[in-house]
């Protein structure tokens, strides 16, 4: 074989890659848990974080870098998993309580992301921009409380901003003018059924496309027709 | 005297998907006075952007020329200068995008130069990737990948906000090797800890390029090594590493003579 005088050099390009913390990709989940997600509805759901998890696990990339924090609305706002990447990610079991304080799930779970964005700037971590993933089969029980109005308006300051990407998805029986209102700059879009093992494939294998991306990279997001009525 | 050698290698996931290498890189080396004086250049183009490729060579070249006047010319290597370097790159790109009647962002690239003489130097960054500059036997980051808020965000020369992204740098001591590279080298490269250069990768190759008494014959096995397996599983996008050492002098071995022989 040839001699390569680089190969051959003795450069090291393992070590300080190894340190190097890897860029995270937050994707934050707000899920409904009222009443109303009793029964199948539910049941899919919990299905559908399962199959995100293990499709961001068999991803050597993604597994790394795509780092999940599930909170739920149901009677009151729970916080049931803090940012964690797939491989420390244990799937929350979702239960039913109350009504929906959907508002307050979108404050607090603002509130916790900058939180969580300010660790990642403060050690030196790179960061995608944030997903905020919002499921629902209701209408927003606080719609005349002040969380409703401050809800819509970070949302509306997150999309001018583009300090994260916020994605409203109605379950049959949703109010989707409400998601509509909250969800301004991108439309809300209505779920097919119960796919939502679809709905999680799609979100999982459009974050390891974001996940590989290069850091002078855009990426387009691919058609969500397989779970949403389009 | 200087040796330099670089390359720009597509990345994996380009290679994958047609997409052409989006990197670009050249030097120049210029006697002035009988002196020489070294400028180099390189760039990345924007994964989004349709034409980043073409943008990125345009914009090295016209660095180039625009690099080679100044030196001729004496100007003061200063901001003023990278400014000015800079005002023509992006001239350059737009007139590219308006002879084919598109908008300059579909040509989007960042842009590094350096130039380096006996007694000035600068390094000039916009966007992401860096320069590590060897002096006295120690390296130091000359500039630093330069991000917007997220992870897939940097500074394009063509953007409106390019200034936010500006970065120049003058060593103040005498420099003895320069290494340049985009991106997809930056993360074997630096160690983001505590904002160092990563000596064990680029010192060897420095060495190398210093040792060579015949630094074009490099090009190939430069090529070779940003194509390994090694380099591969670490980054995927298009890699570029550009590197100038001043010669290593080897000074001729004269047979010595026993005093029997001295006439």
């Amino acid at each position: 074989m040839e001699q390569n005088p680089f190969i051959n050099s003795g450069t090291d390009i393992a070590s300080t890659y190894a340190e190097n913390a890897e860029p995270r990709c937050p994707s934050l989940l707000l899920l409904d848990v009222s009443g109303s997600m009793q029964g199948e509805p539910l049941k899919e759901l919990q299905a559908g974080l399962e199959i995100y998890r293990d499709s961001l696990l068999a991803d050597s990339l993604a597994k790394k870098r795509v780092e999940v924090a599930v909170m739920t609305f149901g009677g009151r706002v729970d916080l049931l998993q803090t940012f964690a990447t797939a491989d420390a990610f244990t799937t929350p079991q979702l239960a039913i309580a109350g009504d929906t304080p959907m508002g307050q799930a979108v404050v607090e779970g603002l509130d916790y992301l900058e939180q969580h964005k300010q660790v990642l700037k403060t050690n030196g971590v790179g960061y995608y921009r944030p997903w905020v993933f919002l499921i629902t089969d209701g209408g927003p029980t606080d719609k005349h409380s002040s969380f409703w109005t401050q809800a819509v308006q970070r949302v509306k300051d997150g999309a001018m901003k583009k300090s994260f990407s916020f994605f409203a998805v109605g379950v049959e029986g949703a109010d989707m003018e409400c998601l509509a209102e909250l969800s301004s700059a991108r439309a809300p879009v209505a779920l097919k059924g119960l796919e939502f093992r679809k709905l999680f494939e799609w979100l999982s294998a459009s974050q390891q496309a974001v996940s590989r991306s290069a850091t002078t990279d855009e990426v387009p997001l691919t058609s969500p027709a397989g779970w949403a009525q389009v | 005297m200087w040796n330099i050698v670089g390359a720009s290698v597509v990345g994996t996931s380009h290679s994958a998907t047609g997409a052409p290498c989006q990197d670009f890189c050249a030097h120049r080396h210029v006697l002035i006075d009988g002196k020489s004086v070294v400028i180099l250049a390189l760039a990345d183009g924007a994964g989004s952007a349709a034409h980043s490729d073409e943008g990125a060579a345009a914009a090295v070249e016209a660095t180039l020329d625009a690099l080679a006047i100044l030196v001729a010319d004496g100007e003061e290597l200063g901001e003023s200068a990278a400014f000015y370097v800079l005002d023509l790159a992006q001239a350059r790109v737009r007139a590219l995008a308006d002879e084919r009647s598109l908008s300059p962002r579909q040509f989007a690239c960042t842009l590094l130069f350096a130039v380096i003489s006996n007694d000035a130097n600068m390094f000039v960054q916009v966007g992401d990737g860096a320069w590590a500059v060897k002096s006295h036997g120690r390296y130091h980051p000359a500039t630093w990948p330069n991000r917007g808020e997220f992870a897939n965000e940097t500074y394009f020369i063509t953007s409106p906000n390019w200034r936010t992204g500006f970065q120049f740098y003058s060593h103040p001591l005498s420099v003895d090797a320069v290494a340049g590279f985009t991106d997809g080298i930056q993360a074997v490269a630096l160690r983001y800890a505590d904002n160092a250069v990563h000596e064990p990768f680029i010192d060897p190759l420095v060495k190398v390029v210093a040792a060579s008494g015949d630094s074009p014959s490099l090009q190939r096995p430069l090529v070779a090594f940003l194509s390994t397996e090694s380099l591969n599983e670490r980054t995927d996008d298009d890699k570029t590493l550009l590197i100038a050492a001043r010669r290593k002098v080897h000074l001729l071995e004269w047979p010595t003579l026993t005093k029997a022989e001295m006439p």
